[in-house]
């Protein structure tokens, strides 16, 4: 069974672009388009691990995270923040958020690939 | 008309982006052929073509309206939507009565918002009175509103077609309805409990003085509205929800492009918002 | 009104007494709120709250100005800087010359944001503003202005994102400029970037190019085509039915080239992805004449999708007889969507028929 990778960021182009990045390398991949969206998805389907950007509509990227710890079947879930913020304020509310990894946009598509398969222990 | 893949990708985005509707990729033909619809009706030849019509030069949402009412069955009928009143009958209505229970509170109110003529609210009265240990005993509170006058008097009066009835259980339909062979009216212990206003959902001010409520279903009617008025009557219900109270939206529509205030929880195998405690 | 007395009574009340509180709020129109609904928005923990503060504050858009915006752009925390996005969104008609004084401020996320307001505007202003960005020398911001000058369908700025398709290095922007081209549907040096991607290796790249093929490539980009496709089959996705389909029409091709076809009926037999087959038989179904009867065998099928196809096909080609097996169809089967296709067939069938 292939693993399923949730993606949110609220701008197509860097959905389809990971998206086809993951999909190449094997995994299933939905998508959200902000942070409300997303954890209306984690409740629908099983996932294995999520990425995230921080800054979209309606919910934020930490929030989202802060909410997805709160879960129980997700309070290990490995997550990997994607984006353009690279002060290190911004990567340590993510790690406080519960972000296990702090990607800065824009992302080489193999590094992305190694991450998610290290995380998820492959 | 040839919609390909990629159009209908493009169509399903804009309609959930200023609707919340969405439609899962089996619904190509559904949406191919009400687009196709509106295309004759415009003149218009290419789908992309209708697409950049509705984007950039619908100023007044005029079409966006009519494409909405293509795309939405918007006819009502008692038990809508059943799998969502299921979890609301089998799931979040037992639980709210347990906590009421134990609270020693006997209140149950109900707001049906975008009611039209009615068969909601007395859908919903039916499912409190079959559901609840002993109706009877508690004090029900349903209340209907509308800005269409037209048809709250019908929903006043509540006489219908066949066409409304259609899914009513058989059981239920014994017991709450009443029927000359033509139209079929809905018993007095049904309408006991429900009572009608006319109410625009815009108007707050109104809307607050309506009290708290348990339960509020707002089916298929905020996809009319713009984004800021959508929030604005979400933020609303939120104020007018009881802690722990939920909310109902139509099976499509989702608060997620609304507002992030909801707990999002499972029941009975749907997703359902609830005010947090 | 004194600020700090407002944040520090507003932090003594309950969540109710804040809701009412703000409840009173809303109608007001005095800018000297501003900042202190800043910052109670800041701390307020609730969602509910955060968004009714930040409603309240949208009612005061006429006068919030340049240092107000800037404030919220670079509060810490993200609602209310999204909260700001959503402003100058909803109210860009009138805050055109704010967005790009924004748009040049010295911090880059300030940059950012700015544009943002600007995700689906396809008017003049947007375009300058967003055709400035292009000269950025954040490069996320740049990627950011190509991606929204695309969904803008903004021509004039055409050659200048084609100047950075073929200048700049890196993956993402190279593949947002070519899906922003087709999007846009203009590129005047199409030749020479269709030359130059065809030898392109990287999938993520072709992806695009694809998109890009679709909107630009004539009829000697079938070969093209099929010679990409040849490198990996198991790539093979929506996007090559796509651009065969669209150079096809464009290009007014009545049959598609022998070994385009045959590879497409490869790649059908072999999927087992259901939507994909369904794409592949339409696109056969228009340029070559497909044998009925195996349509006809189609609607049999366990999958969905194909079911979908046949009917679709029967509707477009078939006969009298036909309808019966339509209708044999409805009795068994349950999707709406299949049956809605039926209706749909069978009534043309017979318009057809009645010729």
């Amino acid at each position: 069974m292939s693993k399923r990778i949730l993606i949110v960021d609220d701008s197509e182009m860097i959905r389809n672009y990971h998206a086809y990045a993951l999909k190449s390398a094997g995994f299933e991949v939905i998508s959200a388009v902000n942070g409300a969206d997303a954890l209306e998805l984690i409740y629908q389907h099983h996932i294995d691990l999520i990425i995230t950007d921080i800054n979209m509509p309606i919910m934020d990227g930490y929030t989202f995270i802060e909410n997805v710890r709160k879960e129980e079947n997700y309070k290990t879930i490995p997550i990997i923040i994607v984006s353009t913020e690279d002060e290190a304020g911004d990567k340590k509310r993510g790690f406080e958020a519960g972000a296990d990894l702090y990607i800065i946009k824009p992302v080489d598509p193999k590094n992305l690939v190694e991450n998610v398969k290290l995380l998820l222990g492959e | 008309m040839n919609l390909d893949f990629s159009d209908f990708i493009k169509f399903r985005n804009f309609i959930f982006d200023r609707t919340g509707l969405f439609f899962e990729e089996k619904k190509i033909y559904f949406v191919k052929k009400r687009i196709a619809k509106r295309m004759e009706e415009l003149g218009i030849e290419s789908p992309s073509e209708y697409l950049k019509y509705l984007k950039f030069l619908d100023k007044d949402g005029k079409e966006l309206e009519k494409f909405v009412n293509l795309l939405t069955t918007n006819e009502t009928y008692f038990f809508r939507e059943f799998e969502q009143l299921q979890a609301f009958a089998e799931h979040c209505l037992p639980e709210t009565e347990e906590k009421k229970k134990k609270a020693g509170d006997n209140s149950l109110r109900i707001l049906s918002a975008g009611c039209s003529t009615g068969e909601e609210p007395y859908t919903l009265s039916i499912i409190v009175m079959e559901m609840l240990d002993n109706y009877k005993n508690w004090n029900i509170d349903i209340i209907g509103i509308d800005i269409d006058t037209n048809a709250l008097e019908k929903a006043k009066q509540g006489v219908y077609g066949n066409r409304s009835v259609k899914d009513v259980p058989p059981e239920y339909y014994e017991k709450y309805f009443e029927t000359d062979g033509i139209n079929h009216k809905v018993k007095y212990i049904v309408k006991k409990h429900v009572s009608f206003f006319r109410i625009n959902l815009s108007d707050t001010e109104s809307l607050l003085k309506l009290g708290n409520f348990d339960f509020i279903f707002c089916r298929n009617v905020l996809i009319y509205f713009n984004d800021k008025s959508r929030k604005m009557v979400v933020n609303t219900f939120y104020e007018l929800l009881n802690p722990g109270g939920y909310i109902f939206l139509g099976h499509s529509e989702s608060i997620s492009r609304i507002s992030s205030a909801f707990s999002i929880k499972k029941k009975g195998g749907m997703i359902v918002y609830q005010k947090p405690e | 009104m004194n600020s700090q007395t407002f944040v520090e009574n507003y932090g003594r009340m309950n969540s109710k007494e804040k809701m009412n509180f703000l409840d009173n709020l809303i109608k007001e129109t005095d800018i000297s709120y501003l900042p202190p609904l800043i910052e109670i928005c800041e701390k307020e923990k609730e969602r509910a709250l955060k968004e009714k503060i930040l409603f309240i504050i949208s009612n005061l858009i006429s006068e919030i100005d340049f240092e107000m915006f800037e404030r919220m752009l670079q509060s810490a925390d993200p609602f209310v800087r999204n909260g700001a996005v959503e402003l100058l969104k909803e109210n860009r008609e009138k805050l055109y010359p704010l967005i790009e004084e924004l748009s040049k401020h010295s911090d880059k996320d300030v940059r950012k944001f700015a544009i943002d307001a600007l995700v689906e505007d396809s008017s003049d202003d947007a375009a300058k503003i967003l055709g400035g960005a292009l000269d950025d020398r954040e490069i996320n911001i740049r990627i950011t202005a190509i991606e929204y000058l695309g969904n803008a369908g903004a021509t004039a700025y055409t050659e200048k994102i084609e100047k950075l398709l073929l200048s700049e290095e890196n993956v993402l922007l190279k593949c947002t400029a070519l899906e922003a081209l087709a999007k846009i549907g203009h590129s005047p040096h199409a030749r020479e970037i269709i030359d130059k991607f065809s030898e392109e290796n990287n999938p993520m790249i072709i992806f695009s190019f694809l998109k890009y093929l679709a909107a630009f490539g004539k009829d000697k980009e079938l070969q093209l085509i099929d010679k990409i496709i040849e490198r990996d089959e198991s790539l093979f996705n929506r996007e090559y039915i796509d651009a065969i389909e669209k150079i096809q029409t464009r290009a007014k091709i009545e049959k598609l080239p022998e070994n385009v076809l045959k590879r497409l009926e490869r790649i059908a037999e072999k999927t087992d992805n259901s939507p994909l087959k369904y794409e592949i038989m339409k696109l056969l179904n228009k340029v070559k004449e497909e044998d009925l009867t195996e349509v006809r065998e189609k609607l049999k099928s366990e999958d969905e999708m194909e079911i979908l196809s046949a009917v679709e096909i029967l509707r477009d080609r078939g006969t009298a007889e036909d309808i019966e097996l339509l209708e044999e169809l409805a009795d068994r089967i349950e999707s709406d969507e299949i049956l809605e296709a039926i209706g749909d067939a069978v009534e043309t069938i017979r318009e057809r028929e009645a010729k």
